[in-house]
């Protein structure tokens, strides 16, 4: 059986046409906040979106689930197991694809007053570890993959959409975070074992306030090590961040400007943690 | 003698450069390539941008703008190398006769 579901995630309106009623109780549960805010009826849908197994033989025989945007179908179908995790990487897709109203980093996101602050990082350097550790630490979410910044006026923008945790970071999460849904583990994926982090209520109900991003961290998970914060050149801090961009090229001299604006008004970092306690302590010394 | 004269090879296209302490960031419209320089490739790059000049004028305009304890001949070498590296990129190009 399959359902339609239409919500808000930060500045995109997303219609879920048909999604695999299996998946349902961790789907609800990971986007609960999005749900049950008032969405106008009035605003006009960004990413149309299907996520279904095919019809036929292959609903039974090693089912596959497909993921659709608009009626086209982007990916090779994946593993049934995997619709959820499907879902959130196709929105990424789309979002990464679409959105070019925004300059796009792959990049996490997080605020507390009137800090924000960019972690771009490589997949393996606890990125998204740090980012759950945080938002459990009281740290609003932008997102955990794609910060957008506005042009208009350089503004980061919040999705605040699920943190995806894989392999051992899920353990990790599981046991320092057992506050926080954590939705089933997929296994085999092309991740390896990936598992979703719900986002927090407050992330959710201040998606709509946009901030001015103040620090360019660049984080890695060192274990055993000690903390170690270096300050990276400007220079640098840029080439990294445009490296990390999905569209720079694709606003022209505007997007690179605009990605240089926002270097030069932030502090860049390199971070080196091997511990959530000093994490904190650090971030949260991060005063404007 | 041959004498080259050298210039953007972005004709028809932006160049956004910005100058850092450390480095210098040149973006190429053409390419959309975003590129990381030396210092003195940068300000070599906008001097070009403002007028084709050859090596030897470069490595003049070094020596008199900046009062460069080296004799002539080595920051000529430098200008070269610098100048060899922006044709690698691209952004610039030699001709024999001042491009118009």
């Amino acid at each position: 059986m399959r359902v339609n579901i239409s919500f808000n995630a930060g500045p995109f309106r997303i219609m879920l046409e048909e999604f695999e009623k299996p998946f349902l109780d961790d789907f609800h549960a990971l986007y609960k906040h999005q749900l049950t805010q008032q969405n106008s009826s009035q605003r006009l849908t960004d990413f149309r979106i299907s996520v279904k197994a095919p019809s036929g033989l292959r609903r039974y025989y090693r089912p596959q689930t497909c993921f659709y945007f608009d009626q086209f179908q982007p990916f090779y179908p994946l593993p049934y197991s995997q619709t959820l995790p499907v879902f959130e990487w196709g929105l990424n897709w789309c979002i990464a694809t679409q959105a070019h109203q925004f300059l796009q980093f792959h990049a996490a996101g997080l605020a507390k007053n009137n800090t924000m602050v960019i972690m771009p990082a490589p997949p393996g350097s606890g990125k998204s570890t740090l980012t759950a550790a945080l938002m459990n630490h009281g740290w609003r979410l932008f997102s955990d993959e794609i910060v957008l910044i506005r042009p208009s006026d350089g503004l980061a923008v919040p999705i605040a959409r699920p943190i995806n945790l894989k392999n051992n970071s899920i353990d990790i999460a599981e046991s320092t975070f057992p506050e926080s849904f954590l939705s089933q583990r997929f296994k085999d994926t092309h991740k390896g074992t990936v598992a979703l982090m719900a986002p927090s209520e407050l992330s959710v109900r201040n998606a709509h306030l946009c901030q001015k991003p103040t620090h360019i961290i660049f984080p890695k998970y060192v274990a055993g090590s000690a903390m170690q914060v270096t300050a990276m050149d400007r220079a640098s801090a840029v080439m990294e961040l445009v490296t990390n961009s999905f569209n720079y090229h694709m606003q022209g001299r505007p997007g690179i400007e605009l990605a240089v604006s926002v270097v030069d008004q932030c502090e860049c970092i390199q971070f080196t943690y091997s511990s959530f306690d000093d994490a904190y302590a650090y971030f949260d010394s991060l005063e404007v | 003698m041959n004498i080259s004269y050298f210039s953007p090879s972005l004709k028809g296209f932006s160049i956004y450069v910005k100058e850092y302490d450390t480095a210098t960031i040149v973006y190429d419209e053409r390419s959309g390539d975003v590129h990381r320089i030396n210092q003195l490739s940068g300000l070599l790059l906008q001097q070009l941008i403002d007028t084709p000049h050859t090596s030897s004028q470069l490595a003049n305009y070094l020596r008199e703008t900046f009062d460069i304890d080296e004799t002539f001949d080595d920051i000529l070498s430098n200008v070269e190398a610098c100048l060899e590296h922006l044709k690698e990129l691209e952004l610039v190009e030699a001709t024999k006769s001042i491009p118009q």
